[in-house]
């Protein structure tokens, strides 16, 4: 292979590179354990583990262009809500809360931006590992109650008065 | 929950309604050898009571008595909770539980009749709890969040320490008890014992919502469950699958399930008065 064709070859590879990467950017930072970008151009966050790809909607801040702060995350499926997050998000992932299972349970803590599960941080002392999920429950409580009062300035009852008990629930759920 | 009217097992009078029941929770308690609910004594269910005795007898006789240890044991806690099979009626009398956890370990179930669980066993209270061990703050200043004990006999008589699946920080007799739990659940429970994680032992914190009551968790002799990370929902009436698998192991080792409490506490188990006022005993 001639030189100008090798170096004709390294720029269009550097070229379909930068397109690719270009790409990516345009869908959302990637990360393995993520099931893709959703959400609105505006506010965007990654899909966690066991979450449909479809029916997502997020209550919660912004910051350039990604899912900040404390809020909701919810999915739905077939009219349905089949997991909820409640807490915080940081640059579209999930960070600090609960991930609510129906028919099974909650599953709190802080959670690995790259996998999206809840990370294990080798907290061998039970307190610690205890106080982190008490500040999960803790934040998921506080999103809860900030989804119940936003429905209720807008006159929505019903959902409201269900957010305000899903607040109840996540509160009291460690003794 | 029905009785033996007389012995089953090696030189057993062997009813067939006795061999039954007897055979029905061998099977619910994950002895899936035993074969058919059927009523007959044969090599497979005598192995099967052989194998069940060695949790917790040095030399199994494979013989359960009326009132005996070994139907102690087999009975205590059984939530009478099976799975019906296809094809079979709610009112069939020959329903075989499930000889292995099938379906989902955290799919709900509704929560146990309270007297049919703990059988035997007394919860615990503040008061009980104050009255043995002391204060575990001893200049109070409980808050919300976990602070390790500064009660000083309570501080040397903890340990961090590997209870199967996971590591935990508990007062000495409750961990070394957690390890038995957990070695007799890995027999009889395998798939359970995978999907265990803990959610904490020890945290010296008052109740929540409560200004004054402190947890059952600061003096390190409860604990809180999950099954494959999941965390059981606090009072909706429900409890997980796994934990209804593992509570009748843990009630023969004398801990208290808190499907019981007033409000369904599925997630935790704490140690009986009995077992708290023998380890206070022992307790330097």
């Amino acid at each position: 292979m001639s030189r100008s064709v090798r170096v004709l070859s390294r720029a269009l590879t550097a070229a379909l590179l930068l397109a690719l990467a270009a790409a990516a950017a345009a869908n959302g930072p990637t990360g393995p354990g993520t099931g893709g970008w959703a959400g609105v151009s505006a506010c965007r966050f990654a899909v966690p583990p066991d979450f449909p790809p479809t029916g997502l909607r997020w209550a919660g801040g912004c910051r350039d262009g990604l899912a900040e702060g404390r809020g909701v995350l919810r999915a739905y499926a077939g009219g349905r809500l089949v997991r909820a997050f409640y807490g915080r998000l940081e640059a579209g992932r999930l960070a600090t809360g609960v991930v609510e299972v129906p028919d099974a349970g909650f599953i709190a803590g802080r959670f690995d931006p790259a996998s999206g599960r809840p990370r294990d941080d080798g907290l061998e002392d039970d307190g610690a590992r205890r106080n982190a999920l008490i500040a999960a429950f803790d934040e998921a409580s506080a999103a809860a109650r900030e989804l119940s009062q936003a429905f209720a300035r807008t006159g929505n009852a019903a959902s409201a008065q269900h957010y305000a008990r899903k607040a109840e629930q996540l509160a009291r759920q460690l003794d | 929950m029905s009785e033996i009217q007389a012995s089953v097992g090696r030189g057993g009078v062997n009813r067939p309604e006795d061999v039954a029941l007897v055979q029905r929770l061998l099977l619910a308690r994950g002895f899936g050898a035993v074969g058919d609910a059927d009523g007959v004594c044969g090599a497979k269910t005598l192995a099967a009571i052989v194998a069940y005795q060695r949790g917790f007898l040095r030399e199994p006789d494979g013989r359960i008595d009326p009132g005996g240890r070994s139907w102690r044991h087999l009975s205590a806690g059984y939530t009478g909770v099976v799975t019906q099979a296809e094809g079979t009626s709610t009112a069939s009398p020959t329903l075989r539980p499930p000889a292995e956890p099938t379906g989902s370990l955290t799919r709900p179930l509704p929560r146990p009749d309270p007297s049919s669980i703990n059988i035997g066993l007394n919860p615990v209270n503040n008061a009980y709890m104050l009255a043995k061990f002391g204060e575990p703050l001893t200049n109070g200043g409980y808050t919300a969040q976990c602070q390790p004990p500064t009660n000083p006999r309570l501080r040397r008589n903890l340990v961090l320490d590997t209870v199967g699946p996971f590591r935990v920080t508990g007062l000495v007799p409750a961990v070394i008890s957690l390890k038995q739990v957990m070695a007799d659940i890995r027999v009889e429970q395998p798939k359970v014992y995978a999907a265990l994680g803990t959610a904490g032992m020890l945290c010296c914190r008052l109740v929540r919502g409560s200004t004054t009551s402190i947890s059952n968790h600061s003096w390190g002799t409860a604990i809180d469950l999950t099954v494959d990370g999941v965390l059981d929902v606090y009072g909706d009436g429900r409890v997980q699958f796994a934990l209804t698998l593992i509570a009748p192991i843990f009630a023969r080792h004398g801990w208290f399930w808190g499907a019981a409490f007033r409000t369904e506490d599925g997630m935790h188990f704490e140690a009986s008065r009995d077992l708290v006022d023998r380890w206070a005993r022992e307790l330097a």
